[in-house]
């Protein structure tokens, strides 16, 4: 090569410090869009691969420093506890374990993020290993330049991420690279001694011209995007793109802080119930909303204790004795807690010493026994389902919301952060109903005739600025219950009434052929749900379903229905104008209803649809995406760097597919020629093949080039057209294509 | 093959007499076979007319010699009619050019009339004195010798009379090996004398005709003529090959594919013959002798620079 190590060595590090640019360029959309954070200490560890492969350090030396490096890494980051400690490489090894195991059974959700670290790493410092090649012994970037700027241009068609600077910023540092790397090779060709005045010819005018095209791209202004992505396509991106790395497996969870993304279905029973009718089974509330999902309220807890058959005082009093009856429920899951009707009154038939407790604030009453938690295996609640008078609530009004006493205030609870739109969006919808009852339904069929749709497997997680309830009602209308109970709860709030998130179980799914009264129903892991709670003055705590494609709750009694019907509700002092409006309203309300019912028999089919297609529509997270993108791209680029070995391999494969009177020997003369020339051993184009063959025997030391070629020759050039057997050149055929491919 | 262990036969035979000098051998019998003349070209003492003699009796047939001088008339070479004083009539006696195989030696001594006589008679293989033709008996093969042209006192011979010769090729010095390998064979006497005929006259005249049964694909003739066309259109070159350059360099292809044992020309066989078959069939510029490039060069380049036809014709 050079007399001068040093000199290279300088060259070389000027080369290196551009890919470190070019690098970076990869890493920031990455980081970008997978929220992996921690860009610097990325870059510090492509540096370090670059700066080993400059001094020319020992391979296995750099390989134990490059290890160590990502080892910290992965316990700065992830383990949380004092780097290098034993507890640290503890936990790094159960994560690897588990992480390995969890891959082996393609649980690609239950890899573990310092696993996929670790995988990206390795990605990273092969990717540095090529470059090195192709920098010092191919003297190329253009691969890697290639293949850089088609990343981007992924990226910035298909992502959030805006490309459009760094592909100027990576076309300049690549040129540069093309240039100098060109210098270098035709130097080292040509046999020219290497001065810095040499490099300084060549450099200059080159860095000024790139200069002079980067300005002039940069000030130029830019066209818009040529192609324009379906929506769907699109929004699937957004939500890879904001997303966190988890899919959420349906079921009851008592965490909810952090609330979206997709679910997984889960059709594990979680208990059987038998009852008279269908009943939402209500696990317990929550109050705090804060932006990304719900919490408790902080502080002591307060329970109150009760005895089975004892009753227990809820929020929700129970309806008239007369409608009182049972309900026997069997668990399958092992929940330390009750599954409570509305209108429960009591716990029965449980082993004795078991009592229970209810915790105030929620609502949830546990199961316990000698003072420890218990999960009971069967047991029987009494409840009467309250039912609530219309007349009543049609009396409910805003007045009655100022003499509300300050223990309310929990239940209007809103993040200061709470964008305000959703407020104004809330006073809309509700204006023109005068009763607070008519209000909340207001809101439960603005979900239902605006264009929302239940989707269990596209929906978004709030990105760090985003608000949960904010961009399920403005961005992406898409969701299950949580977006549309959580939304109902803020917005029920936003206009001064109480409102509280519940949590439990649908109805679940009725049992066929059950005989006596009673009808048995199963409840699965996928009717996990969650509500709404409000509190009307006067009427006290009622349930609402503003989730699209559930039926709801059946407690209103109609006791309006024949006075009422025709006559308009206010008729004295509106205006004409008013009264039209509220005539239009109601007849649209009238269409409606018909459509209403149409519309959820649909939903309920889409939701059924999508519960069908669940499996197909394995949702993938961001960082096994990126990680798959990386991948693909490696193995395109070993592909193509390996094409030489592989092509020949298929080749001959395909030939040997093929049967032998379908071959066409010329044409299979011709791949092999074209083999040999790939191998280096180049055919003149004035040279015979008789020439060429005892050439390439010659190099090859062989006879087998010879022989197919003299037969070969005896089909193009004679007039005895007797067809060649193939099986008789296959051998050497297959021979020399093997030869020159290994 | 027989036909192709009878002229690998006359090969070695020739090749008994001439110590390393199988391609000029060859050569020779393709000529023979492809019914042209050769033009030999070299210093004298190279064993010109060894080489010819062992050809004749190889084949068996008669040997006649003209030794080419500046004073030599046509009539001595071709013949001429005696009268008889007994019978009052012309008698024909036929010349020396009336043999099988004729050594036309130093033909550039001669002068330009004398030439044309013999190149007459070899193109048209009869000769025509005082009104009456008489054919030359077949095979009739001329291997005709020349000095290099820088030699004083000869007449070089017209370009389109060099156009008669099949080939022409330069003998050229033995190496060092060789040369002590014909001394030794020197010591023990003259080789010639102890050579047989390989193959009858008669024979030689069935593989004439078999040359002409040797194949030629349309793609190897189109090699051919990519190859002329390409002597007129180099830069160096005055007067390109003609289309009657092209025959020659097919017919004597189809000799040389025979000789290989084939019934077929392949481009191999064309590219060996090419510059034997053009190299005199050429008129160089005046830029081309300042440059130092021979007619053989240029030819060598043209093969080079000339697509290898290894595709089978499209109508086949």
């Amino acid at each position: 090569m050079t007399n001068h190590p040093i000199k290279r060595t300088i060259v070389l590090m000027a080369l290196y410090i551009v890919i470190f640019f070019m690098l970076r360029e990869w890493l920031l959309p990455i980081v970008d869009l997978t929220n992996t954070g921690h860009l610097n200490l990325f870059l510090l560890f492509v540096a370090i691969c670059l700066l080993t492969n400059i001094v020319h350090l020992n391979g296995w030396i750099s390989a134990v420093i490059k290890f160590a490096y990502i080892l910290w890494f992965l316990m700065y980051v992830y383990t949380g506890t004092k780097v290098f400690s034993i507890e640290s490489v503890l936990t790094l090894s159960s994560d690897i374990q588990n992480s390995w195991s969890a891959l082996m059974q393609k649980d690609w959700n239950g890899v573990e993020n310092s696993f996929r670290s670790i995988l990206f790493f390795i990605l990273l410092w092969m990717t540095i290993y090529l470059i090195h090649y192709w920098v010092t012994v191919k003297h190329t970037i253009i691969h890697f330049l290639l293949v850089t700027i088609i990343f981007l241009v992924l990226l910035d068609t298909f992502s959030e991420y805006n490309a459009k600077f760094a592909i100027i910023r990576v076309m300049f540092l690549g040129l540069l690279l093309l240039g100098t790397l060109h210098a270098n090779r035709l130097f080292e060709t040509n046999a020219v001694e290497r001065k810095g005045i040499k490099y300084i010819a060549v450099l200059v005018p080159l860095a000024v011209m790139l200069i002079a095209s980067t300005v002039f791209a940069y000030a130029m202004p830019k066209k818009g995007p040529m192609v324009t992505l379906p929506k769907s396509l699109s929004t699937l991106m957004d939500q890879q793109g904001k997303g966190s790395s988890a899919i959420g497996k349906i079921g009851y969870v008592e965490d909810d802080k952090k609330l979206g993304g997709p679910f997984k279905m889960d059709a594990r029973v979680v208990f059987n119930a038998k009852a008279d009718s269908n009943q939402y089974w209500r696990i317990e509330t929550k109050d705090i909303y804060t932006s990304k999902g719900w919490e408790r309220k902080k502080g002591d807890v307060y329970v109150e204790a009760f005895n089975q058959n004892e009753n227990i005082p809820l929020t929700i009093k129970p309806g008239s004795k007369i409608d009182q009856t049972t309900a026997e429920i069997e668990m399958e899951k092992d929940f330390k807690f009750i599954m409570q009707t509305y209108g429960l009154m009591n716990v029965s038939n449980v082993e004795p010493g078991v009592s229970f407790y209810r915790e105030i604030d929620g609502e949830k009453i546990r199961s316990l026994k000698d003072e420890e938690e218990i999960a009971l295996e069967a047991y029987t609640i009494s409840y009467s389902s309250p039912k609530y008078s219309l007349k009543a609530l049609k009396k409910t009004s805003t007045k009655d919301l100022k003499k509300l006493s300050k223990d309310y205030n929990t239940y209007l609870q809103l993040p200061k952060t709470l964008p305000k739109r959703v407020k104004r969006l809330s006073k809309d919808i509700t204006k023109d109903e005068k009763s607070l009852y008519g209000k909340a339904n207001a809101i439960v069929d603005y979900f239902k005739y605006n264009n929302y749709v239940y989707s269990r497997d596209k929906v978004a997680i709030p990105g760090k600025n985003d608000d949960y309830v904010d961009q399920f009602l403005f961005d992406t209308k898409m969701g299950y219950c949580d977006n549309f109970s959580s939304s109902m709860v803020v917005m029920l709030r936003s206009i001064g009434i109480p409102a509280r998130w519940v949590k439990g179980f649908s109805e679940g799914e009725e049992v066929q052929n059950v005989e006596g009264e009673q009808k048995e129903f199963v409840i699965t892991n996928n009717n996990a749900h969650s509500w709404v709670e409000a509190y009307l003055p006067g009427i006290g705590w009622m349930s609402f379903e503003p989730t699209i494609g559930f039926e709801g709750f059946d407690n209103v009694l109609d006791d309006v229905k024949n006075q009422q019907q025709p006559t308009p509700i206010n008729p004295k002092k509106e205006d004409k104008e008013e009264k039209q409006k509220q005539q239009k309203a109601e007849k649209k309300k009238e269409e409606k209803t018909k459509e209403e019912k149409q519309k959820q028999e649909k939903d309920k089919k889409q939701a059924q649809k999508e519960k069908a297609n669940e499996p197909v529509m394995s949702k993938k997270s961001t960082m096994v995406m990126a990680t798959i993108i990386g991948a693909l791209l490696v193995l395109t680029l070993i592909l193509v760097l390996f094409r030489r070995k592989w092509i020949p391999k298929a080749i001959i494969a395909l030939y040997r597919m093929k049967k032998p009177e379908n071959i066409s020997i010329d044409h299979a003369y011709h791949q092999l020629l074209k083999q040999l020339d790939h191998a280096g051993l180049k055919k003149g184009n004035g040279q015979t093949l008789q020439d060429y063959a005892n050439y390439v025997d010659e190099r090859l030391s062989t006879t087998h080039m010879s022989k197919i070629t003299s037969l070969y020759e005896q089909r193009i050039y004679s007039n005895n057209y007797t067809q060649l057997d193939w099986l008789e050149i296959k051998e050497s055929w297959e021979y020399l294509i093997n030869r020159t491919s290994g | 093959m027989e036909t192709q262990e009878k002229l690998q036969e006359i090969v070695r035979n020739i090749e008994k007499v001439m110590i390393g000098k199988k391609h000029i051998a060859e050569l020779s019998v393709v000529s023979l076979l492809a019914q042209g003349h050769v033009l030999l070209e070299d210093v004298p003492g190279v064993g010109k007319t060894m080489m010819v003699r062992a050809l004749a009796k190889s084949v068996g047939a008669q040997f006649k010699r003209i030794q080419f001088t500046p004073d030599l008339l046509p009539s001595d070479v071709l013949g001429v009619s005696i009268y008889n004083p007994k019978d009052m009539e012309f008698h024909f006696r036929p010349g020396p050019i009336m043999g099988n195989i004729v050594l036309a030696d130093e033909i550039n001594r001669t002068s330009p009339k004398t030439q044309a006589a013999l190149l007459e008679g070899m193109e048209e293989a009869a000769v025509t004195i005082d009104g009456e033709t008489y054919s030359i008996p077949k095979p009739f093969f001329v291997m005709a010798t020349q000095n290099p042209i820088e030699y004083e006192g000869t007449y070089p011979l017209p370009e389109a009379q060099l156009d008669r010769f099949l080939l022409k090729m330069k003998m050229g010095y033995p190496s060092y090996d060789d040369e002590i390998e014909v001394l030794r064979r020197a010591e023990q006497g003259k080789p010639i004398d102890f050579l047989s005929s390989v193959i009858t006259l008669e024979e030689l005249i069935t593989l004439q005709q078999q040359v002409k049964d040797v194949f030629v694909d349309e793609v190897v003739k189109g090699y051919i003529v990519d190859l002329s066309r390409a002597t007129r259109e180099n830069q160096y070159v005055y007067l390109g090959v003609s289309p009657r350059g092209s025959i020659a360099l097919m017919k004597a292809s189809q000799a040389y594919a025979l000789l290989r044992g084939r019934s077929f020309v392949t481009p191999d066989d064309v590219q060996f013959l090419a510059p034997f078959v053009f190299s005199h069939r050429i008129m160089l510029r005046p830029e081309a002798r300042y440059d130092g490039v021979s007619p053989e060069e240029i030819i060598g380049r043209i093969l080079i620079n000339t697509a290898v036809p290894i595709k089978r014709s499209a109508n086949q």
